[in-house]
């Protein structure tokens, strides 16, 4: 098991270091092989959790994000702005490590907390994404900056039904291309990014346990992703420190996931598309959940590493360009992994996403405000289809 | 604290973890035969053998498995067996001789 546990890792970091290839595409693959088993699982379960962390990467250097890591691109490009860039990924990793630790603990009355609330938990997700927009609407501080909003929240909801098989242009254009078009003027030149010094105290280890809660919350309700969640934090409870944010997002991701296998022994439910291929490999037995939970800390433990020592590499990216020249490079790229990966429609989304981007960000409304792309489809989902 | 040490506290973990795993870990399924299954209530293990009947297909399947021993096995799940296919399947002694299959895969 730990040799199928160390395949899932290396399998991990590349879907974590590949802007636009996920996990979920890979374990797709793997649900049409004839493997099952505890195997097969700590393969699917390993690689998920490394890319958790790794994937934090190219958001960082690059600032090409991923549908999970989109909220962490300003903080993070903030802090490589300062030549803290190291700094910044090494605070997603501790976030995702106080994640599993607290995981590890919380598994067990976790799953027995879901066994026994099961319909009640369907029932209010609807309502406490509805929430989450309310939220977003309040931020305006005036009467215009309101019906401002609300005009981004309609649009980027409408763009999520319309361009809802277009996850990755339609999430790159908001938080990706978006900012990357309105700073390709810059001739800052990128500093020198330092050793990665990271302060451990009660403030850090807060927003960790803070990044678990969400995490947990995220693992239950579909629709809620972990950037959501991040982004509903931050707007309920304000983050004045780029570190403090990352470390909770680097604990939502890892959380995220984490506790999403605790859900599919519970509720038989899968909250993601590498959960659906376990339903059908794994064995329900007595200790599945206690092998998962160990696999997924030693796999965590191991991304945690990786991701550590291939930030390293990648920072030398940076090193010695200007942040012009990277945007466009990164530009470029954006287009090509769209182009090849979703084809024509794919850019037509990209198009469409980052001009609704550059909108929201020119009129100082917060990003977070995009994800109703993705909540307004999950709301209607539960009004029209379950309820 | 510095990478360094964010590094040494992953790697006690990563030490823990697969010492933990090393000591708990135990294969569900092993290979075994239906006349092994039987005798033991509770019992799991991993059988091939040779479709001798099909009671029904759906939406559930009953069928006897033949290995040198036969034994009717229930799987919870709609299937295209045939007699005489050839299967592995991962069974459960459930009590009574009552053998449950968690997955059956036609090879």
């Amino acid at each position: 098991m730990i040799f199928f546990c160390l395949l899932g890792v290396i399998a991990g970091i590349i879907a974590g270091l590949v802007p636009g290839l996920h996990s979920n595409n890979i374990t797709i693959i793997l649900a049409t092989t004839p493997f099952f088993g505890m195997e097969i699982t700590s393969f699917i379960l390993s690689m998920c959790i490394t890319q958790s962390f790794v994937e934090f990467i190219p958001s960082t250097i690059l600032g090409i994000p991923s549908e999970n890591t989109f909220e962490s691109i300003l903080p993070a490009h903030k802090m490589v702005l300062e030549g803290k860039g190291l700094e910044a990924i090494n605070y997603t990793v501790l976030g995702g490590i106080i994640a599993v630790i607290i995981g590890t603990l919380l598994t067990h009355p976790f799953f027995l907390f879901l066994e026994q609330n099961q319909t009640q938990l369907t029932k209010i997700t609807p309502l406490v994404l509805s929430i989450a927009l309310i939220i977003f609407i309040k931020e305006g501080k005036t009467f215009k900056q309101k019906i401002g909003i609300i005009f981004v929240i309609i649009a980027a909801g409408c763009q999520g039904i319309l361009f809802q098989n277009q996850l990755f242009p339609l999430i790159t254009g908001y938080f990706g291309m978006a900012g990357l078009i309105l700073s390709i003027n810059e001739t800052k030149k990128i500093p020198l990014q330092e050793k990665g010094e990271i302060v451990i105290n009660f403030e850090t280890i807060k927003y960790g346990l803070l990044g678990t809660i969400g995490g947990t919350i995220t693992a239950i309700m579909p629709g809620i992703g972990s950037n959501t969640a991040g982004g509903i934090i931050n707007t309920l409870k304000k983050i004045p420190s780029p570190k403090n944010y990352l470390t909770l997002l680097g604990s939502i991701n890892a959380s995220n996931f984490f506790f999403s296998f605790a859900t599919l022994l519970a509720l038989s439910k899968a909250r993601n598309g590498a959960m659906l291929t376990i339903q059908e490999k794994i064995f329900y037995g007595e200790k599945t959940l206690l092998f998962g939970t160990i696999i997924m800390l030693l796999s965590a433990a191991i991304g945690g590493i990786a991701t550590i020592l291939l930030a390293k590499k990648f920072v030398k990216i940076i090193n010695t360009k200007t942040e012009q020249k990277l945007n466009k490079m990164c530009i470029i790229f954006i287009i090509i992994l769209v182009l090849a990966m979703n084809g024509t429609l794919g850019i037509i989304t990209l198009i469409f996403s980052t001009a609704l981007g550059i909108y929201t960000i020119k009129k100082g409304y917060k990003r977070s405000t995009l994800m109703s792309s993705l909540i307004i489809p999950t709301i209607l989902f539960y009004l029209f289809i379950l309820i | 604290m510095n990478e360094k040490h964010l590094m040494q506290l992953c790697l006690i973990i990563t030490l823990i973890s697969m010492l933990i795993l090393a000591l708990t870990y135990k294969p569900e399924f092993e290979e075994k035969t239906l006349g092994e299954l039987i005798q033991k209530n509770g019992s799991k293990g991993k059988v091939f053998g040779r479709v001798e009947y099909v009671v029904k297909n759906y939406p559930v399947t009953i069928f006897t498995l033949y290995d040198g021993n036969s034994a009717t096995i229930y799987y919870p799940k709609a299937t295209a067996l045939e007699k005489n296919n050839f299967v592995t399947t991962y069974l459960e002694n459930q009590g009574q001789k009552n053998l449950f299959a968690q997955k059956v895969v036609k090879e």
